[in-house]
């Protein structure tokens, strides 16, 4: 076979490129596509921005349905309180078919990091289930540095929103972030890989609930 | 008082009361409001300590990070306590 100057010259540019994009800072993502708090359109029940629910028919029931949730796990909205400057929250929210709600809410006051962890019973149309885990735990600076460093090799600021919410089956992992007043949202259904999977699977790890490899989906 | 002699204190209440940070965050508040102390040294000092008191523990992470993020917090803490005020 014969050398391929080119093609190898078009391989190694590749390779850096990937790696420069895996060395991204946050600097370089943040605000992306992050929104002032207070400058944009709320839902009704004012737990996320309105452009959350674009590709969705039935709205207010998706609304109602996901304000039950967070009102189950006793979480409030991120966009309607103002924090002092040096808070920085990050939200996964894990709505699984088949499994218990779950809420990890990571957040640096400060110097002191503290997770909140929330796990509601399933339930069902007629019987909304308990609050059955509610706790909070103190995270170390390293773990929060290790958490910030994979939300930086996905650029999680700049990354879109998500598509086809409503799907059959399955699960939808939300991720809601607020830094300097200014949020933003993303959502993917039933990631298999790649950081934004591993970031959450991180928080889930720091939460040290026991959830069975069979059911994370 | 001095900043060393606040990071002696600093070290008094750990050994006094343990690993719980709240405590000496309470407890130095009134002091470092009560003794005009040069407070970007004494965090200085304070972020170093803490940082290298966590690198000990785990010798592979990122121990300027740490610092940083050791000093810029303490520093707002310090400052909007006494903006509050």
């Amino acid at each position: 076979m014969r050398f391929q100057p080119i093609a190898l010259i078009l391989m190694l540019a590749l390779l850096v490129s990937n790696s420069c994009q895996n060395r991204k800072s946050e600097s370089e993502c943040f605000p992306g596509k992050s929104e002032q708090l207070g400058t944009f359109k709320m839902t009704k029940s004012k737990f996320l921005p309105g452009k959350f629910f674009d590709d969705v028919n039935i709205v207010d029931k998706v609304d109602t349905d996901y304000a039950s949730i967070m009102n189950g796990l006793k979480e409030s909205s991120l966009l309607t309180v103002l924090d002092s400057d040096d808070e920085e929250v990050y939200r996964f929210v894990w709505l699984r078919s088949f499994d218990n709600p779950i809420s990890l809410r990571i957040q640096k006051s400060f110097a002191k990091i503290l997770i909140n962890i929330k796990e509601h019973e399933l339930g069902n149309d007629d019987n909304f289930g308990a609050l059955i885990v509610d706790r909070k735990k103190d995270v170390s600076i390293p773990e929060w540095i290790n958490f910030k460093k994979l939300l930086a090799k996905e650029c999680f600021w700049t990354l879109d929103i998500g598509k086809d919410l409503i799907g059959i089956d399955g699960s939808v992992w939300i991720l809601e972030a607020k830094k300097e007043n200014r949020y933003h949202v993303v959502y993917r259904r039933s990631p298999e890989r790649g950081n934004f999977r591993a970031a959450c699977l991180y928080l889930l790890e720091l939460s040290e609930l026991n959830i069975n490899e069979s059911k994370i989906y | 008082m001095t900043s060393d002699e606040m990071i002696e204190f600093y070290k008094r209440v750990k050994r006094d009361h343990g690993e719980k940070g709240m405590t000496f965050d309470i407890s130095i508040q009134p002091l470092l409001r009560s003794h005009p102390v040069q407070l970007d040294d004494f965090i200085n000092k304070f972020a170093d300590l803490l940082a290298n008191e966590m690198v000990e523990k785990q010798p592979d992470q990122p121990r300027d990070e740490i610092r940083q993020i050791i000093y810029d917090g303490y520093r707002k803490m310090f400052r909007s306590s006494f903006d509050k005020e």
